[in-house]
């Protein structure tokens, strides 16, 4: 089974993509804590890891990478309303591999994990 | 538990004495006089029992379809009621009719005997006529009976749960129920009541149906339709797996069941409705009937949905749906452009976050918009077929407008001879005419429902726009449990705090 683990301040989007994906089959694990999304991504292993850009304490970028530094073979995706945002850009500067728009690409979402 | 027991008891105790201390000071203040009046007043007499014979009353109701007789026993020496004298009573009361003398000697026997009062007797009960009933088709029970519905909070099971209700050749649909003749009533004064001839609704039975034995049933295996009075067999193709390369675009007159997803880029085309058990990646979607989609429609923003019937799916991301019947989403409508022609109803934890949607009779959901401020739209209480159609109008007028002006600036520098620009100018002024004499008579059934309402059972957040009847309401803060509703006399949308159930 492929695992999605997703660090969003919304808890809201936390619980919307936790059901959505458990639907179709994948094990999901949500984080609204960033910190503790961190160490979560640095203590597991998981497909595909979502990530907000803007977030109280590690915002997105800093999420990346730390966990990049650890992880250079982690697949992270991050959710920004402006794909010019500068810590969007550094986000992928620091190596995920995509911007997903803000709120939702579950469908992007999908397609990276099958993919 | 003893002590509480001892402090209510002595509590008593000073209650009573202050009570009776209360009534001292009462006593003394009205004087001894008055209550030594009243000590002395003498006891009334008991009167002799008189001599009464026994008696009874009878009530006949105003429909004359019953009789109710009250017996009362004699008194004293009097005699008690007899049989006789009961009928008697009848007779002057113009009972002749549905007599029940059986409970009538019963209740003169106990009236007698124990001498109390015996009341409420049916004495008469009219026949009332019973209708006569054409013979006439009644579709099988079974197949009235709902579909079982999945449950909100857990995962779409396709093998569990199926919207359709199938059946198999030669499977009784419907029975021949035969003629009942009507029988006459009569009323307790021995009236005849005439019996009237029933109107019964007969179901019509449609295609893929045939009669057999009386009975009418399945021609063929399929689905079993019932629209209004009509039923029939809708023949169904079933994909086994995705909907891709394998099967290219799917475009079949019946029902369509689809077992896997339905890839991007592959077009549906159902006659009837659409089941799909994984995932409808739309690109186009269109099914004359219901739509149900196991886990979720996905729409890229370009792709679309349409159903005759209801919608159902776990979740919807920019996706455009529009559907005749109600749209019901479970998780999430997500980004996505919602039109239906009855209601949007979200599940328990539902939420519509971005995107649009239109829902003539109003929308429920858990939350709507989200804490970052995502524009969401909710508009209810429209028609947006006819909003469509007014706008194609309005995009046609300008249209037409431009191509007069042009027409007449061609005109007046001579470049059109006079007599072909003032045809042609006709006919243009003719059809804007038309098209607004349609837009006037669309206007009445645009805002057709002022009792949409909008509810919300947690958080509705800053950043959505509610609109009934084009009455709009920004929200501004967050609010909590609430419901949207128009306010016709003031003309406004009122937000009022949502019971909780």
């Amino acid at each position: 089974m492929k695992s999605l683990l997703v660090i969003d301040d919304e808890t809201m989007i936390l619980d919307t993509m936790k059901i959505i994906f458990e639907d179709m089959g994948y094990g999901v694990a949500t984080f609204a804590d960033s910190r503790a999304g961190v160490a979560e991504a640095l203590r597991s292993d998981y497909d595909l890891i979502v990530v907000d850009i803007r977030m109280p304490g590690l915002n997105g970028a800093e999420v990346t990478e730390m966990v990049m530094k650890e992880r250079p073979a982690a697949r992270i995706l991050v959710i920004t309303a402006f794909p010019n945002d500068p810590l969007a850009q550094r986000a992928l500067a620091a190596g995920a591999f995509a911007l997903l728009r803000k709120p939702f690409e579950i469908a992007k979402v999908l397609d990276f994990l099958k993919g | 538990m003893a002590t509480g027991r001892r402090d209510s008891i002595e509590d008593l105790i000073r209650g009573t004495e202050a009570i009776i201390k209360e009534t001292d000071v009462l006593e003394t203040a009205v004087g001894p006089a008055e209550a030594t009046r009243e000590r002395s007043v003498p006891l009334p007499e008991i009167a002799a029992e008189p001599n009464t014979a026994g008696r009874c009353e009878v009530r006949v109701s105003e429909d004359g379809m019953g009789a109710l007789a009250d017996f009362f026993p004699p008194s004293g020496d009097g005699m008690p009621l007899e049989l006789e004298g009961f009928e008697r009573l009848l007779e002057q009361a113009g009972v002749t009719g549905g007599l029940d003398m059986e409970s009538a000697r019963e209740a003169v026997f106990q009236c007698a005997m124990e001498r109390i009062p015996v009341l409420g007797v049916v004495v008469a009960r009219g026949k009332p006529p019973e209708d006569e009933i054409p013979a006439h088709l009644v579709v099988e029970s079974a197949l009235l009976a709902p579909p079982k519905r999945a449950d909100s909070e857990k995962s779409f099971d396709h093998k569990a749960y199926s919207p359709f209700l199938f059946v198999k050749k030669g499977d009784v649909l419907a029975r021949m129920i035969q003629r009942r003749e009507g029988v006459m009533g009569s009323d307790i004064h021995g009236t005849s009541l005439p019996y009237e001839k029933r109107k019964i609704e007969q179901a019509k039975p449609g295609k893929n149906t045939v009669w057999a034995g009386g009975n009418v049933v399945a021609e063929r295996d399929g689905r079993f339709v019932l629209q209004g009075d009509s039923f029939c067999v809708n023949e169904v193709l079933e994909v086994v797996g995705d909907v891709d390369y394998a099967t290219g675009h799917v475009d079949f007159s019946g029902d369509v069941i689809v077992g896997g997803e339905v890839k991007r880029g592959f077009r549906i085309h159902a006659g009837g409705s659409l089941c799909c058990a994984k995932v409808i990646d739309a690109t186009e979607v269109l099914c004359g009937g219901d739509l149900v989609a196991g886990q979720g429609i996905l729409g890229r923003l370009e792709g679309t949905v349409r159903a005759g019937g209801a919608v159902r799916a776990r979740f919807v991301e920019n996706c455009t749906v529009e559907a005749g019947g109600t749209v019901e989403i479970q998780v999430g409508s997500l980004n996505s452009t919602i039109r239906t022609l009855e209601r949007l109803v979200m599940g328990t934890r539902g939420v519509i976050v971005g995107g649009s949607v239109d829902a003539l009779d109003g929308a429920a959901a858990c939350q709507i918009g989200s804490p970052s401020g995502t524009r969401t739209e909710i508009h209810c209480g429209v028609d947006y077929t006819v909003e469509r159609k007014l706008l194609a109008i309005r995009d046609r007028n300008q249209a037409l407008a431009l191509r007069l002006m042009q027409l007449e600036q061609l005109a007046a520098g001579g470049r059109m001879k006079a007599p072909q620009a003032e045809e042609l100018k006709g006919k243009l002024k003719n059809a804007i005419a038309r098209l607004n004499d349609a837009a006037r008579s669309l206007i009445g059934l645009l805002d057709r429902n002022e009792s949409a309402e909008i509810s919300v059972r947690e958080t509705v957040h800053p950043g959505t726009l509610i609109e009934i009847c084009h009455v709009p309401y920004t929200v501004t803060s967050p609010m909590s449990h609430v419901r949207f509703r128009l306010d016709k006399v003031k003309g406004r949308v009122i937000p009022d705090k949502l019971g909780r159930t």
